[in-house]
């Protein structure tokens, strides 16, 4: 073997060596293997407690689940609103939920967010043929004047047939804009295309629970 | 005279020895583990609980009480299991989406003491805002100028979500979300390679950051997550077995509260024992008592506490959930509300 081949070989041996150091110390330290050895009374005592605690945890876990018979689940990363009926899914629907984005009034030092809200909420209310009343942002939204006057703040088609109150303003509705279903384009509402909503309407009832997540 | 032949000179020698020497080294550092592990797993069973299922205990109870303390909050919260591979949308104790995710790079997890305490087993961390979230560049008056009439315009529509971003939380930990390309053909070759590019430099972050996690997931999945993600998301991370996660100012678990419940109808006290029952006052035939009969008993407004036994209206019922009845078509709103009102 010459001399140049061997020093060209220790220079190889030497890259593959680093690429393997470099592996190794990005996957980070290995896991500890799981110690056999027996545990003395104390740690049986502390294991046997340990169990009977978390058995108690697991059953008040267990607990918060939801019992509704009918319950409502929002996916705002899909944009899907699923029907729960005694826990089967029997409905499966495309909705629209908050497009996440602000908007700052300058003159009165105003800002809106436009998210859905997430976490458990209920149907409080429903109304057939809602009539919107346009708040300030959406004057502002698309650049005209907020109205002194309240009869120019009724919007009574934007709603759709049917709204359900979630608290604070939030509704589960209909909407003119059918071709934005699926997207993330609303101002918090959830909105649903008119067959979904009717069937989702006629099967939800005050206090049902909605989770959006 | 002929030279005698040296192929190599002794510091030549000495450096390929040392190389050889750490490649075996290296080598057992990487196969060493696993088959010490194997070889635990394969022993026989002992009857009597090892320190294994003690620590495994211990990890369970960690584990429960964090998500407990989440799912008692009535929020969603992401359950982020580094052994399993798994994101998990949780809500209340109940999963309601799973993501798979393609790979798992994470950068500051340590080997598991059987002394460690509970926060580094399952920690806690709150989300503070996602890479390029829309929220941060609020409609500008240009935009709102050019107007926004039908909402299916460009400009009411969101950016596009991205397929790659950073998660920045309140703790010292970076979370990068990769959307990878899991398609067959030149596309998922090409994805695939960039993957790996991104996997061989490793999870972002700064240097203050004591945790650094990339997921690796399909694209699509990438944006739905980046749609579903607000400020102030809790997020638990678990650690694979035998790993800790480093102090990174994890939260302790907040305190479980009690359960949402309409309040019971208030019941009827116990009448005392000494007095079975109660003669009326005396009315009048125009249905009045006497006034001095009136004080006695405590009528309302008389400020004096009604008799042991007399039962008093019970408090209004909660506003939700109620009767299951529909209401008349909604009254028109207050203007004064409109500021904060319905949305669409």
């Amino acid at each position: 073997m010459r001399r140049r081949e061997v020093i060209v070989a220790a220079v190889a041996l030497a890259a593959v060596l680093a690429l393997v150091l470099f592996f190794l110390q990005h996957r980070g330290p290995a896991p500890a293997a799981a110690d056999a050895r027996p545990l003395d009374a104390a740690g049986q005592k502390e294991l046997r407690s340990l169990q009977a605690r978390t058995d108690g945890l697991e059953r008040r876990l267990a607990g918060l689940k939801p019992k509704a018979a009918i319950y409502v689940v929002i996916d705002t990363g899909r944009n899907r609103l699923s029907l729960y009926e005694n826990g089967a899914e029997t409905l499966k629907a495309v909705c629209s939920t908050g497009s996440g984005r602000a908007l700052v009034d300058p003159e009165r030092k105003r800002r809106w967010v436009f998210d859905t809200p997430r976490g458990e909420f209920f149907i409080r209310a429903k109304h057939p043929d809602p009539v919107w009343i346009k708040p300030d942002w959406a004057f502002l939204e698309v650049g005209e004047a907020i109205p002194r006057r309240l009869a120019e703040r009724l919007a009574p088609t934007e709603l759709g047939a049917y709204a359900m109150d979630l608290g604070d303003g939030y509704l589960i509705h209909g909407t003119l804009y059918k071709r934005a279903l699926g997207l993330s384009v609303t101002h918090g509402c959830v909105r649903l295309g008119d067959d979904d909503l009717d069937q989702i309407y006629h099967k939800v009832r005050i206090g049902t629970p909605v989770y959006i997540y | 005279m002929t030279p005698r032949p040296v192929l190599l000179r002794p510091f030549e020698g000495a450096a390929i020895l040392a190389l050889a020497l750490l490649a075996c080294a290296a080598a057992c550092a990487a196969f060493g583990a696993p088959r010490a592990a194997a070889g635990a797993a394969s022993s026989p069973a002992a009857a009597r609980p090892t320190r294994g299922d003690l620590e495994a205990a211990r990890r369970r109870a960690a584990v429960i009480e964090s998500e407990l303390a989440l799912a008692s909050t009535r929020k969603p919260y992401l359950v982020l299991d580094l052994g399993a591979r798994a994101l998990r949308y949780r809500m209340m104790g109940l999963t309601v989406r799973e993501v798979p995710l393609l790979d798992v790079d994470v950068e500051g997890l340590q080997t598991a003491e059987l002394a460690s305490g509970a926060p580094l087993i399952a920690g806690i961390f709150t989300l503070k805002e996602k890479e390029g979230d829309p929220r941060l560049t609020p409609l500008s008056p240009e935009q709102v100028e050019e107007g926004a009439d039908d909402e299916n315009t460009a400009n009411a529509l969101p950016p596009e979500p991205p397929r790659e971003f950073t998660l920045a939380f309140k703790q010292p930990i970076a979370v990068e979300i990769v959307g990878r390309e899991t398609r067959s053909g030149v596309q998922g070759m090409w994805g695939r390679m960039i993957g790996a590019l991104r996997r061989w430099h490793g999870p972002g972050g700064g240097e203050e950051t004591r945790l650094r996690i990339a997921l690796h997931l399909d694209p699509e999945i990438a944006a739905e997550v980046y749609r579903s993600l607000i400020p102030d998301l809790r997020l638990l991370v678990l650690p694979p077995d035998g790993m800790q996660l480093p102090a990174a100012g994890q939260e302790a678990p907040p305190k479980p509260r009690a359960a949402r419940k309409t309040p019971p109808p208030r019941e009827k006290e116990p009448e005392p024992k000494e007095v079975p029952f109660k003669i009326p006052p005396p009315e009048d035939v125009n249905g009045q008592r006497p006034a001095d009969e009136t004080q006695e008993t405590g009528e309302p407004g008389s400020g004096e506490p009604g008799p042991a036994g007399e039962e008093t209206a019970p408090p209004a019922p909660s506003p939700a959930p109620t009767p299951p009845s529909d209401p008349p078509p909604p009254p028109e709103r207050r203007p004064g509300r409109t500021d904060r009102g319905p949305s669409t």
